[in-house]
């Protein structure tokens, strides 16, 4: 099997799927050439993500990355939340084989996306 | 899962025991070289006239025009090359289709890339099959091949051979037919039908890997490929593979004698496959056209799947089959054919190849269609709503 266990209990045992209702922000990023795509939402308590729950589709490297990512999340620092590397995300998944690396960006493309959403509307409310 | 469904019989089939045991003797006590003259080898020699008359028998060809190569990439490739390289002086042009295997498409693309040739692709239709009047439109004064498959190796389809015969033939012009998938599937007769050269790899049809055969008419403009000691009355030299030769004459010989029975105990399987998914699924086409089609393909998409999600689902669950496309390096390489009939990006991705064979049993369609059922709703269950 080309995928590591880790990889493959998140693929067949997904965390945290579906939307939420009380997100305080939420992502939609798409990988335009192979087609995957990933929803996800966040809350956030004094700075840090509280809960992340996601949708996705694509090929089983990206479900799991989703789903790992969004256990690896939670917790964290926005500021931290905001600077999400792909390997970290590689590693939490007991590595993914090298082609298959793009799944772990999409799900690190979502975590800065809906922190950059929460940061810019902070900022708006801070203005007014 | 302790019990395993194999439903990827186009990828390769398992080797039947009656080929095992002809194979047997010549990889352990008769392992002489059958080009040598003490008489262990003249008994190995004696295994490949044998082998080469059955499979001609098989083939409705010649004994003398069997060449035994090492599977099908050899002998598309040769049969390619082959046939360009001694009929450049009358041409450089080829003829052949879209949804070809990578082995016939690109030796071709290297014939037009480093050799001078120019070659035309011709579509097929929306369900898979070869138009014979674009084949008759496609050929040119300059044409020295034209290639087509006989049976496609993704969605199954069985091209019209016999009239693109008739076609090349009343027109002079060598045709190839890359017969991998459809030798002992489909009745193959060389003596009623004008092809002038056919490929045909063992492991498709339950003989071993690493051995196959070219059928090259007497007569046609052809060079060999593979240069050195005289083998093959000097057409593909190389010491004799006598082993896999014996193996696969006894898979093709009884393949031709089944075939019949098994292309009907195939459908059944298939159909049931399939009655079975559509019953429970929704959201599945079918690729390809049904009719004029191997009896136990199946190539079907669905919609909001991933085919690889499905493959490594139906993996865990122990059921082996095929996608048309792989995600890799953040870009979906598609299957080729699936593009050639015209069907989108996206579900070419939900591409799911299941090949029924020999062994398989209507419980192992049961359950198939169960985890299918099961892996397709789990996967769509977590896909995005509500987003384009």
């Amino acid at each position: 099997m080309m995928f590591s266990d880790i990889v493959l209990d998140h693929f067949q045992t997904p965390r945290n799927v579906g939307e939420m209702d009380n997100a305080d922000a939420q992502a939609f990023v798409e990988n335009p050439v192979c087609g995957d795509r990933l929803q996800l939402w966040i809350t956030v308590r004094d700075g840090r993500i509280g809960a992340a729950s996601w949708r996705a589709d694509g090929c089983a490297a990206a479900i799991a990355a989703a789903s790992v990512t969004s256990e690896l999340v939670r917790g964290m620092e926005l500021s931290e939340a905001g600077a999400l590397q792909r390997e970290t995300v590689i590693e939490a998944l007991g590595g993914l084989p090298a082609r298959k690396a793009h799944a772990a960006a999409l799900a690190v493309a979502a975590v800065r996306t809906a922190v950059q959403t929460y940061d810019g509307r902070e900022h708006d409310e801070e203005r007014e | 899962v302790s019990e395993t469904v194999y439903l990827d019989h186009a990828a390769t089939t398992p080797l039947r025991a009656e080929a095992f045991a002809a194979m047997e003797p010549f990889l352990t006590e008769k392992f002489a070289n059958a080009s040598s003259i003490y008489r262990p080898a003249q008994q190995a020699r004696a295994a490949l006239d044998e082998a080469r008359d059955s499979v001609a028998m098989s083939l409705g060809a010649r004994p003398a025009d069997v060449i035994f190569t090492s599977g099908g990439t050899e002998g598309n490739n040769a049969a390619i090359k082959g046939s360009a390289f001694a009929g450049r002086e009358r041409g450089r042009h080829i003829v052949t289709t879209a949804i070809e295997h990578h082995a016939v498409l690109h030796p071709v693309e290297e014939l037009v890339e480093r050799f001078g040739f120019e070659s035309t692709i011709v579509g097929v239709s929306a369900d898979g099959l070869v138009d014979v009047g674009a084949i008759d439109r496609a050929v040119r004064d300059d044409t020295v091949l034209v290639s087509v498959m006989w049976a496609n190796n993704e969605i199954g389809t069985v091209q019209p051979i016999e009239q693109i015969a008739q076609i090349t033939s009343s027109r002079g012009v060598p045709l190839h037919v890359d017969a991998v998938q459809a030798a002992g599937a489909i009745r193959i007769d060389l003596a009623s039908v004008p092809v002038d050269l056919l490929t045909v790899s063992a492991h498709k049809f339950y003989g071993p890997k690493g051995v196959g055969a070219l059928v090259v008419r007497g007569g046609t403009p052809w060079w060999p490929l593979l240069a050195g000691g005289g083998q093959e009355r000097n057409r593909r030299a190389g010491t004799e593979n006598v082993a896999g030769i014996a193996g696969m004459a006894t898979a093709l010989r009884l393949a031709v004698e089944e075939r019949v029975e098994l292309h009907e105990r195939l459908r059944s399987l298939r159909d049931s496959l399939l009655g079975g998914i559509l019953e429970r699924i929704d959201g599945v086409r079918v690729n390809g056209a049904l009719t004029s089609r191997l009896p136990g393909n199946l190539n079907l998409s669905f919609d909001r799947v991933h085919g690889e999600s499905l493959l490594v689902a139906l993996d865990l669950a122990g059921i082996y089959a095929s996608s048309g496309s792989a995600c890799t390096s953040g870009s979906t390489e598609p299957s080729h054919v699936l593009l050639a009939l015209g069907i989108d990006q996206k579900a070419a991705q939900g591409s799911l190849r299941l090949t029924v064979g020999r062994e398989n049993t209507a419980d192992e369609m049961r359950r198939t269609v169960d985890v299918l059922d099961r892996v397709v709703r789990r996967v769509r269950s977590v896909a995005p709503v509500g987003v384009a």
